[in-house]
């Protein structure tokens, strides 16, 4: 009888399309987008951060991976934990800061748990945590993006910093921001045709936050081609859907019910909007929470992960020192997944 | 409608070639190596000795254990030896080696009809048993024990599958576009055989237009039956899949518990049954799908057992550039082989000739927890978790429990984009337990 265990060993003879590597390159591909407005946006010093990160993540990464007398470059995720680092950071960054960050997260996160797969945290998002905790100053490195430069009176502050120090409790209608005048163009176009039979009004000023022209880090302002690249993605099969709907879904819910700025705001009326084009809250969404090792294996643990994270950027904005902590909402949760884990498996 | 859970499109309806265009018989081999069983285990005893002149269907192995079935000569010759072959998986069976000649008592004749009605259950056995008559599919086993199997129970329910399970196979859907009448009768043969109280028929959407001959030939013979059609999903055709897909009938068309003890047989297994009982004719030819990227002509021909594989892919052309692999059977389950001098035998439905861009194969790196594996695994395991457990601690009784539900389906090392050999360790380990096992006995 034809016994199962007696099968051709290297069966299957197939395999599926994707691989290690061309998932990697998949995500590389992706952020592209994003790469390219960092570069027309801020210019060199974009340009040279994020050569910085990649550089030191793949010259850490050959290095350690020679020790093991295996060589790792091959499967990319070195240089996309780099280029992840660099999207992350401040165009204005002094260039110890990515190269440090970078080294961080490939020799202490990746290698000195086993290297690829073996991570507990998400190497580049802890690499953006230590930069942030150990160089502070380093960190508001903002520019003002090259579309904005012509305008007068326009601060280097992330919008999210200037309405706090504002003390604002809102951004429509705060009067602190200028607009450029492709924001008002789209604006007016969008309000006259999509949004004046919904019967709403899109105020002046989110076109600006949703093409990228303001300052922020390199990688996540442009909120438009950071959701191109993901829908790419999330076409491809390469990422889960359910991470960042789980994580966008529950930040946007307590942004609009709590508010996310540090002002007073009665309950259902925060500007939830605001909230999803500022910061790196999209980026860190669709792009290092969906890290496989890090985020739990199965559909449920992987909502609740999303949920998690999306939780902890929202307390972190509404109440933290800093103007945001997304990395450290990455690597809280990225702690609790082996507890996370469990959730979903079959009994049995 | 499909099975419960896992599963994976993996493109099999790109990889079937229309039917109609690509049919054909076999050129008879000139000298015929027939093998007397599939594995060590179950090879008949060899009936006739170097020098003996043979006829066409003569019976050349009789089974004398539960795992065979009888051989019979697929050409009329002399037996010029009695060779040692090595199967697919590399041991060592023994095979009748005839060189043709003489004249064909069957081929060319006019096909008989003997009027079978006539006879009992136990005759209809015998003459299955016989005539060496295979039950095929993932558990290939002698047709009797299936019958005697389901005898066991009153009024016993069949699935048919005529789907097939794999890409680039489609010997299945051949058989029923081109002999849904002998289907029928086989199975009316096999209700009567096995006192059966109905069938379920399984099949595809790309064979609705032939199942309604096979549908309209079943009910013309009173057999009580239920279609059903299914997605084309790996591992659809898998026994697990075919009952769980079967079991959402219950119990509005099916009584409830009756999808769990169903018996499953398949189209070519039929067909055989026909051919034994009403036609007089042992089991010595099927239709073979021969195809891949790395074939010129893909074909799908029917070709008599003992054909060696190299004789066939000749027949088809040849190789299209250089076959990064040649498997025996699916893509998925089946051998890969580098002898082309082997014959085939009664349970080979395909050879494959994959290309190296088919494959898609790469680098093995690390595991990065991904979950595909868990997404895709039809018997709901942690291949991930397995894996990990063969590497660490290959004895522990949680990983031979799941084991034994692993239906060697493949999928997880498929998707896995890491390429870690998912379904070589499981294999591995549980042939491990099992020579274990049997050492302490």
């Amino acid at each position: 009888m034809l016994n199962k265990n007696r099968q051709d060993p290297s069966a299957p003879h197939l395999y599926s399309p994707q691989s290690q590597a061309s998932l990697t390159v998949g995500m590389i591909l992706a952020l592209s987008p994003a790469v390219f407005w960092g570069f027309a946006a801020f210019g060199s010093p974009a340009a040279l951060t994020i050569a910085a990160a990649i550089l030191s993540a793949l010259a850490f990464e050959a290095l350690f991976s020679a020790l093991r007398r295996d060589f790792t470059l091959r499967d990319g995720s070195a240089f996309l934990t780099g280029l992840i680092i660099g999207l992350s950071l401040p165009p204005g960054a002094p260039l110890f800061v990515p190269i440090a960050a970078s080294a961080f997260a490939i020799v202490v996160v990746k290698w000195s748990f086993g290297g690829l797969g073996a991570n507990w945290m998400n190497p580049a998002m802890a690499g953006i945590a230590l930069a942030y905790l150990a160089w502070p100053g380093a960190m508001e490195g903002w520019l003002v993006p090259r579309g904005m430069v012509n305008i007068q009176g326009l601060s280097t502050s992330t919008p999210i910093a200037t309405l706090s120090a504002a003390g604002a409790a809102s951004f429509a209608g705060s009067g602190i921001f200028v607009t450029s005048s492709a924001d008002t163009f789209f604006t007016g176009i969008l309000n006259d045709g999509l949004f004046g039979s919904l019967g709403v009004s899109l105020p002046p000023g989110y076109m600006d936050l949703f093409s990228g022209n303001r300052p922020g880090a390199i990688g996540e302002i442009s909120i438009l081609l950071l959701l191109a690249g993901s829908l790419w993605i999330i076409a491809k099969r390469i990422i889960r859907v359910e991470i960042p709907v789980a994580i966008l879904g529950s930040f946007a819910l307590l942004s609009w019910i709590f508010g996310s700025l540090p002002g007073q705001l009665s309950l259902f009326s925060g500007d939830a909007l605001f909230s999803l084009f500022t910061g790196s809250i999209v980026f860190t969404a669709f792009f290092p929470a969906c890290d496989p090792v890090t985020s739990p294996i199965r559909r449920p643990g992987r909502i609740v992960y999303g949920l998690l994270i999306g939780t902890l950027c929202w307390a972190f904005r509404k109440a933290g020192a800093m103007g945001e902590g997304a990395a450290f909402a990455v690597i809280i949760t990225n702690c609790l997944v082996p507890a996370i884990d469990g959730l979903g498996r079959e009994r049995g | 409608m499909s099975f419960g859970r896992g599963g994976l499109d993996i493109g099999l309806k790109r990889t079937r070639y229309p039917l109609n265009e690509r049919v054909g018989n076999a050129f008879l081999p000139v000298q015929a190596i027939v093998p007397l069983g599939r594995e060590a285990d179950d090879q008949a005893r060899c009936l006739v000795f170097p020098g003996d002149r043979v006829e066409e269907c003569q019976i050349i192995g009789r089974a004398d254990r539960r795992e065979a079935s009888n051989i019979h000569s697929p050409i009329p010759g002399t037996v010029s030896e009695i060779r040692s072959i090595r199967n697919p998986a590399g041991h060592i069976i023994q095979a009748v080696v005839v060189e043709l000649g003489g004249s064909f008592s069957v081929l060319g004749r006019k096909p008989e009809n003997f009027p079978w009605r006539s006879l009992s259950a136990a005759d209809i056995i015998h003459l299955i048993t016989e005539k060496g008559v295979l039950r095929l599919g993932k558990e290939a086993k002698p047709m009797q024990q299936v019958i005697l199997d389901a005898r066991k129970s009153g009024e016993p329910w069949f699935i048919l599958s005529c789907i097939d399970t794999e890409p680039h196979v489609a010997s299945e859907s051949l058989a029923l576009a081109e002999r849904a009448h002998a289907i029928a009768e086989g199975l009316e043969i096999l209700f009567k055989a096995a006192s059966a109280g109905a069938a379920v028929i399984i099949y595809s959407p790309s064979q609705s237009a032939a199942v309604e001959r096979l549908l309209e030939e079943i009910s013309s013979r009173g057999i009580k039956h239920v279609p059903l059609m299914v997605q084309d999903r790996y591992p659809q055709g898998f026994p697990s899949q075919l009952r769980s897909v079967a079991k959402s009938l219950e119990p509005r068309l099916i009584p409830a518990g009756l999808m769990e003890a169903a018996h499953i047989i398949d189209s070519s297994s039929l067909i055989a049954v026909r051919d034994a009982v009403a036609g007089n004719k042992p089991f010595i030819e099927r239709y073979i799908t021969v195809a891949g990227d790395a074939i010129k002509q893909p074909r799908i021909l029917k070709v008599r057992i003992g054909m060696k594989i190299g004789d066939i892919i000749e027949e088809c052309g040849g190789f299209r550039g250089v076959p990064e692999r040649i498997v025996l059977d699916g893509p998925m389950t089946g051998h890969a082989i580098t002898d082309l001098d082997i014959p085939v035998g009664k349970t080979n439905s395909a050879i494959v000739a994959l290309s190296k861009q088919e494959i898609n194969e790469s680098r093995r790196t690390s595991c990065v927890r991904c979950g595909r594996c868990v997404d895709v695994c039809p018997e709901a395991l942690d291949p991930q978790r397995l894996y990990s457990l063969c590497v660490l601690d290959p004895e522990s009784r949680a990983l031979s429990a799941a084991l034994s539900s692993c239906s060697s389906c493949g999928l997880c090392a498929y998707i896995c984009p890491s390429r870690l050999p998912l379904l070589e360790a499981f294999r591995r380990t549980m042939l491990g337990h099992e020579q274990r096992g049997a050492r302490r006995c």
